[in-house]
């Protein structure tokens, strides 16, 4: 055989590939930092996070942030166009709008709006306005902006117009946002405690109790939705309040959302029973609730997370269907779908077609809750690809 | 396979059994029996229902008797074809429905045929030139899709098209044949007007598929049997549609049969956004108007074409994965 | 086994150079491989995992996949000429991976099988669907006509009952007649050359023995050159006449057989050779390794990609430059400042 006149020393160390601090920390870092990490590299998904955390910050401020109280209306003020902001006070700064004048326009006797320059109304920041109680508790009058001669209609401000009734769409959208955002997040719950106690046990038990209820998932996913949401809503006594109309409105929209959750919880239960670690987790003595709350359920939290806000803009869209025809929640309940109710028609709307505002909060938050939703799962097999 | 497309079968047997309970439980559900309104209304109209017929309508819809016989009375009566009345319209249910139901089909159907039309060569682009600058329009048009639910698109494009073109773009027929008897000059005029609300009805359910099909792809091109494809001196092109793109069928496949329910409901109210003459704004007016039976009937009926559309779409999905043709053999 | 002629080398791979362009750097997975390929020869290409093996073989098929391109170098492939006449040589690097004359070379003149023949065919088409494919893609023969050639090149590789195997699916067969069935793919239109990319690592000893059998009587038949890659020094003995052998992109040594096993020169053969467990050893020995591990492909170290391992290792030489294949016998050339 060949000779080497070096002889390699058999009891030194293998030598260790040095590792970047990166791999370092990848190898001790816990399931969610991993998660963390990942999710951190989708800009997108932290970008839609910051958007989101914006539109809850509008459901707790909601009031704050309104300058005009939601159901005043006065006819008067009817239709009146988004107004212009001017920012500068010749060179200082100081926003403005410009005072409106209602004329009745001589052919066709509609009341038109022009702005009137010789107004100035200044914007004053922290204003007070109408009173609230922030939070259902604290009560206080200040409001984010506004107008300082408090309500008098020839000089408050609109700034994306008024509706029909002359109520102003701002300080309504934001209230809209209130109701349209917690609506989904009730409804998700519903969802979610549906489908991972039905997931699971179809998942954990199989056999005939998982083809029952695959099946019953099927059938409900065969049904088209929203004439089904339509009769059931209809059928809703017309005397039943707001709050009741809301509740009712989730448990219908919920009842049919499960499945969805339903089998990404089954899947993920199904696949994790082959794995190792469950058996040998039964195999060490572990009860069957322990090997499933303390090893399969952090397993498969991150899927959930990522499928429930996947749920979410399902929800919002629905409500806003709904409401939208009229049938989910009425005036005086404000919400995305019933300020879109007034812009059903193509006259209107080609007229006032700032009426149609209210569509782009929808947009934007089921892109964001979208997007969001995608880069949790994609973060959530930190070990996958 | 036979013992497949059975169990299917079976399946969609139940799920319209689930929808007729659905359907009865929409009709019930408003206080007051349909009688009582039914007599109502006739003497709105200054026309008197007397007791005798009262009590023949009575039991001919077993009012009064126990829930689930009613339900079986309604469902033996609508076997022959008999779907009660509607009180708005003061005509049987089947005439006001007529064409419309037909009508949503074909735009449900158009909107599905659209999907795919779109999705599978969008779907294969971006998967197979990923990154690329079509990859990124059609993930942002695809977003479009996924973002902006099918009504308010439906607005946007009325807007736009009555603002910048002048245009009335709503509705499935030009004036004058819109009662006209059925011609082939009326199914060429339907023809060029289902092209717009399948677009908006199909373009979520594009989007979603556009991504799965890209996803599904991405995979399997990553598969050694692609390059033995492609080592085997066979074009690029075939190698992608001959091998990967077939097993990226089979999940892509799958996704029809949801689509389906999907897209019919979304016609509902796109068909209100845009006044189509199909189900949907009946619907609604059935529905605020109290007029159950028409509503019931309607919403029974909408369930059971998408469950027949899901059973063919099972089918295919047999035909085109043999491996599922092996495992019953 | 005849001394190999000094004819005209079938493929004369010069100075390849595939590079992978990644967010994170560029990664040099081949880095200047030169070799020669003659007819009726079979050439080892041994190496560690991740030395380049699969993409030399990749580029001399033009199926690299992106980002990885032939950066620099030639492939230069005699191809016979039309009608018997004199042969043509050409360029493979120069030619576009799509191109209609690659692609005819691609499966036709040059064949590949693989690693894991379960993956590496559909699952959803039959095995003879595949065959099939490749013989109507470069002769013009009827399907009737394929499919008979299909079951006579089965029944040739020694799969029992082609008849019926031709309409089978890829997991309807074990291993062993995968395999066959994968050579029997390649070998379909008489390829002068067949790369074979480590076809007996996924099986069991036994269907190795068989199947390297089975390479070595068809090349006695038909004449054609195999490059067998693979990281076994066992099949390199059994079947090669020559031997590459690489490491991180680079030939590290070639020669004969002969040569490389009795008078390896470079010091990273000789730790291959000394790693191998013998039979004869006495019991309780120590096996040696090869100190260290194979560098991560973005550090890759200067000079001699093998200094940090090197029990030989010259400092202020070896880590400065890179040395080049220099010869130091009858054909056998290594690449080692030992040797300049």
């Amino acid at each position: 055989m060949a000779t080497s006149n070096v002889v390699l020393d058999p009891t030194s160390a293998p030598v260790q590939p040095p590792h970047s601090v990166t791999e370092a920390r990848i190898f001790v870092a816990s399931q969610w930092q991993l998660m963390w990490w990942r999710f951190r590299k989708h800009k997108v998904a932290v970008a839609s996070s910051l958007v989101v955390i914006g539109l809850y910050m509008v459901v707790l401020g909601a009031d704050f942030l309104a300058y005009a109280d939601p159901n005043a209306s006065e006819a008067q003020r009817g239709l009146m166009p988004p107004q212009r902001v001017y920012w500068f006070d010749g060179s200082q700064f100081g926003p403005y709008v410009h005072g409106v004048k209602g004329v009745r326009d001589p052919a066709t006797f509609k009341r038109v709006y022009r702005p009137d320059p010789s107004q100035k109304i200044p914007l004053r920041f922290f204003v007070k306005g109408f009173q609230y109680r922030w939070l259902g508790v604290i009560p206080t009058t200040r409001h984010l902006i506004g107008v300082d001669s408090g309500g008098d209609a020839g000089t408050t401000v609109f700034l994306l117009g008024t509706d029909v009734q002359g109520r102003d769409v701002w300080s309504r959208l934001m209230y809209a946002t209130r109701i349209s955002l917690t609506i989904g997040l009730f409804g998700v719950t519903v969802s979610l405690v549906l489908g991972v106690i039905l997931g699971g046990i179809s998942g954990f038990y199989g056999g005939v109790t998982d083809t029952v209820i695959q099946r019953t998932i099927e059938i409900l996913r065969s049904i088209p939705t929203i004439p089904l949401w339509m009769g059931l809503a209809a059928a809703m006594p017309r005397e039943w309040s707001i709050m009741q109309v809301y509740f009712a409105i989730t448990i219908i929209i919920s009842l049919l959302g499960w499945t969805e959750l339903a089998r990404v919880v089954r899947g993920r239960f199904l696949a994790m029973r082959e794995e190792d670690f469950v058996v040998s987790a039964r195999l060490v003595g572990c009860s069957q609730m322990r090997t499933i709350f303390v090893h399969m359920v952090p397993s498969f939290m991150s899927h959930i997370i990522a499928a429930t806000t996947l749920a979410l803009p399902a929800m919002i869209i629905s409500e806003t269907a709904l409401s939208f025809l009229g049938l989910g929640l009425r005036p005086p309940a404000i919400s995305w779908g019933v300020l879109l109710q007034q812009a059903q028609n193509v006259q209107t709307v080609a007229i006032s077609p700032w009426l149609m505002l209210p569509a782009v909060p929808v947009i934007v938050a089921v892109m964001a809750f979208n997007f969001l939703g995608d880069g949790l799962r994609d973060a959530a097999d930190p070990y996958g690809r | 396979m036979l013992a497949y497309i059975g169990r299917r079968a079976l399946l969609a047997v139940f799920t319209v059994w689930a929808i007729s309970v659905l359907s009865f439980a929409i009709i019930q559900l408003p206080p007051g029996d349909y009688v009582t309104s039914y007599i109502a209304q006739m003497a709105s109209m200054g026309s008197v229902v007397s007791d005798e017929e009262a009590r023949n309508l009575r039991i001919q819809y077993g009012l009064g008797q126990p829930i689930y016989i009613q339900y079986l009375k309604w469902m033996k009566l609508m076997v022959v074809g008999n779907f009660g009345m509607s009180m708005e319209w003061r005509r049987p249910v089947t005439e006001v429905i007529g064409d419309r139901l037909w009508l949503t089909v074909v735009i449900s159907v158009a909107a599905l045929i659209l999907t795919w039309i779109l999705a599978l060569p969008i779907g294969i682009y971006s998967a197979v030139r990923q990154y690329s600058a079509g990859d990124y329009v059609a993930t942002f048009v695809g977003f479009i899709g996924l973002a902006v639910p099918n009504f308010l698109l439906a607005l946007v494009i009325l807007y736009l098209g009555f603002v910048l073109f002048n245009a009335h773009i709503g509705g499935l027929f030009s004036p004058e044949f819109q009662d006209a008897e059925w011609s082939a000059a009326r199914v060429w005029d339907l023809c060029k007007h289902v092209p717009i609300p399948a677009l908006i009805l199909g373009l979520a359910g594009t989007a979603q598929q556009i991504r799965i099909m890209r996803a599904n792809l991405l995979d399997e091109l990553r598969k050694p049997y692609v390059v033995t494809a492609r080592s085997k001196g066979l074009s690029e092109l075939r190698v992608i549609l001959k091998y990967p793109v077939r097993m990226a069928l089979n999940p892509f496949a799958s996704t029809i049969g949801y689509t389906l329910p999907y897209i019919v409901s979304g016609s509902i109210i796109v068909s209100l956004v845009l006044g189509l003459p199909t189900v949907g704004p009946l619907l609604l007016k059935a529905l605020i108007a109290q007029d159950m039976f028409l509503a019931g009937t309607i919403v029974l009926l909408l369930g059971v074409m998408t469950v027949i559309g899901t059973l063919i779409s099972d089918i295919l999905l047999v035909w085109v994965d043999p491996r599922i043709r092996l495992e019953e053999t | 086994m005849t001394a190999p002629t000094a004819a005209a080398p079938l493929l004369s791979v010069r100075n390849l150079k595939t590079y992978f362009a990644q967010d994170e750097g560029t990664v040099r997975a081949v880095d200047g491989v030169s070799f020669d390929l003659s007819p009726g020869v079979t050439l080892g290409v041994v190496g560690e995992s991740g030395c380049g093996k699969s993409i030399t073989a990749r580029s001399i098929l033009r199926i690299v996949d992106r980002p990885g391109r032939i950066v620099e170098g030639e492939i230069r492939f005699r191809r016979p000429g039309p009608n018997g006449s004199a042969a043509d040589v050409v360029d493979l690097a120069k030619l576009e991976p799509n191109s209609a004359e690659m692609r005819a070379i691609r499966g036709a003149e040059i064949a590949l099988i693989f690693q894991e023949p379960m993956s590496s065919f559909s699952p959803v088409h039959s095995i003879g669907n595949q065959i099939i494919e490749a013989i109507r893609l470069h002769q013009p023969v009827g399907r009737r006509e394929a499919r008979e050639k299909t079951i006579e090149i089965l029944r040739r590789v020694g799969v029992s009952t082609p008849e019926q195997r031709v309409d089978q699916l890829a997991n309807q067969l074990s291993g062993g007649l995968r395999q066959r069935a994968m050579i029997a793919m390649a070998l379909s239109c008489q390829p002068t050359l067949l790369i074979a990319d480590e076809p007996t690592t996924a099986l069991d000893v036994t269907t190795q023995t068989q199947i390297l059998e089975l390479l070595r009587q068809l090349q006695q038949e038909d004449g054609m050159a195999i490059m067998l890659i693979t990281h076994d020094l066992g099949v390199v003995a059994e079947m090669a006449t020559d031997v590459v052998v690489m490491y991180l992109g680079r030939v590290v040594e070639q020669g004969p057989v002969d040569a490389i096993f009795h008078t390896p020169r470079h010091p990273y053969t000789r730790a291959l050779l000394r790693s191998i467990p013998r039979i004869r050893a006495r019991a309780r020995e120590r096996l040696t390794p090869i100190a260290g591990a194979v560098p991560h492909p973005y550090d890759r170290p200067s000079g001699c990609p093998f200094h940090p391992r090197c029990a030989e290792f010259m400092a202020g030489r070896c880590d400065r430059q890179a040395p080049t294949l220099r010869p130091v016998a009858d054909r056998h050339a290594v690449s080692c400042f030992l040797y300049e």
